[in-house]
């Protein structure tokens, strides 16, 4: 019997566009989960998770921005749900947090890691408005909370920030 | 350099490691077959039932069609058979004597609704031969709707046009009939004649025109039997109902 492709197989992305969206989003994904996860196998099931849902994303996307944001917010509920989930609460892994001053310089890496030190509820928020660019409403659309809450949320991270590495050059 | 700066440049070299993208890409790679892989047998899966379906289906309507589910017998000295479908569709058509396939030869009634395959019957210029006053014209219905068939029978442009006699009999009957080579209406008549005489046969019977046989009854029941029983025997272009059970 011939089995012919079906409109649900066919709107299963090719390998070629799994690919480019590796390619595109991939180092996006990896900065949120730095955010998030502290090791790198956490990092590579939610990798595979993301990318999954990607690969069975039935709907389209309007251009690059929309389909950035769509995997940003993917990304980050992944993250979410990976941190509320049972295993991660009770199984403490043998690996430690990622050494940051073995990737770059001291300078950079006490930024970065002032910044991985921040509550959770602002990381996303500092990530997505100061390295992506996103307006306070494009962050509320995204983390699903209201515009002035993401307001309050990058002035507080703000505050935080000076405190940690000093306010005479923050902004 | 304003801290801000530093943040962007610190992110800025947070890169995906080949190695988890060469990780991911092969997951999904394995991921999109097996859900390829599965669209296809469901898909099969569907295409199997689809076709499973058609096939009970199919034959459940085809069963429904060449199922004969009533019989009516008529017997004149010809003794035919149509055998009627749930739609009251002619599927069979047997005859009985000689004279029955004589009529038959050159006719075709399979398919047509019994009362266009009456009138097609009845107007056969062979059959009207039979169709004198020394003649009746005997119709027997085996069916689980013989009221329905019977009036059918009755409302046809043949029946009034010639003596008929209408009657039911059930399938024990039919069978019966059918053991001994006679067909329903002709075994009926001699059932009800051997009731005066036992030592009719059916074989004498079996060459005997439904007259002869009605004849025969009306000697042994006297005239009052066969008025009350075959009302309106004896008189032309009328039709009389007997049931028989």
């Amino acid at each position: 019997m011939n089995i012919v492709n079906t409109d649900d197989e066919e709107k299963m992305k090719s390998e070629y566009e799994i690919n480019c969206a590796l390619e595109r989003y991939a180092d996006t994904v990896r900065r949120i989960c730095l955010l998030h996860l502290k090791n790198y196998h956490d990092t590579e099931d939610l990798f595979q998770s993301v990318f999954l849902k990607y690969l069975l994303h039935n709907g389209s996307f309007n251009d690059e921005e929309h389909e950035k944001a769509w995997i940003i917010r993917v990304t980050i509920n992944a993250c979410n749900d990976f941190l509320k989930s049972f295993y991660r609460k009770n199984v403490i892994s043998l690996e430690d947090t990622y050494n940051m001053e073995s990737v770059m310089d001291t300078d950079k890496s006490e930024v970065l890691e002032a910044v991985l030190s921040l509550p959770k509820k602002y990381k996303d928020a500092v990530y997505l408005h100061y390295y992506e660019g996103y307006t306070a409403s494009e962050i509320s659309k995204m983390i699903g909370k209201k515009e002035n809450t993401v307001y309050t949320l990058l002035s507080r991270a703000r505050t935080l920030l000076k405190e940690k590495l000093g306010g005479e050059d923050f902004e | 350099m304003r801290i801000l700066n530093k943040i962007k440049e610190a992110f800025d070299v947070i890169n995906a490691e080949d190695s988890l993208k060469q990780s991911t890409a092969s997951f999904l790679r394995e991921k999109s077959c097996a859900e390829k892989k599965s669209f296809k047998y469901v898909y099969r899966y569907a295409a199997i039932c689809a076709v499973m379906m058609m096939i009970i289906f199919g034959a459940g309507g085809y069963n429904m069609m060449n199922t004969a589910v009533s019989y009516i017998s008529i017997d004149i000295n010809p003794s035919i058979e149509l055998a009627l479908n749930r739609f009251d569709n002619v599927i069979d058509v047997s005859a009985y004597n000689d004279d029955g396939n004589e009529i038959l030869r050159g006719l075709n009634l399979k398919g047509q609704q019994y009362t266009d395959a009456i009138d097609t019957l009845l107007g056969n210029g062979q059959l009207s031969e039979y169709l004198n006053e020394n003649n009746v014209i005997d119709f027997t219905v085996v069916s689980d709707k013989q009221e329905e068939i019977i009036e059918g029978i009755q409302g046809c442009n043949s029946y009034g046009q010639h003596r008929g006699y209408c009657h039911s009999a059930d399938s024990e009957m039919a069978s019966r009939a059918h053991e001994h080579g006679l067909s329903t209406g002709k075994y009926r008549a001699y059932t009800e004649l051997s009731q005066y005489n036992q030592e009719i046969t059916e074989e004498d019977c079996r060459n005997m025109t439904m007259k002869q046989i009605y004849d025969m009854i009306k000697e042994y029941a006297g005239n009052e039997y066969a008025q009350q029983k075959h009302h309106g025997y004896g008189r032309q272009h009328k039709g009389g109902h007997h049931q028989s059970q």
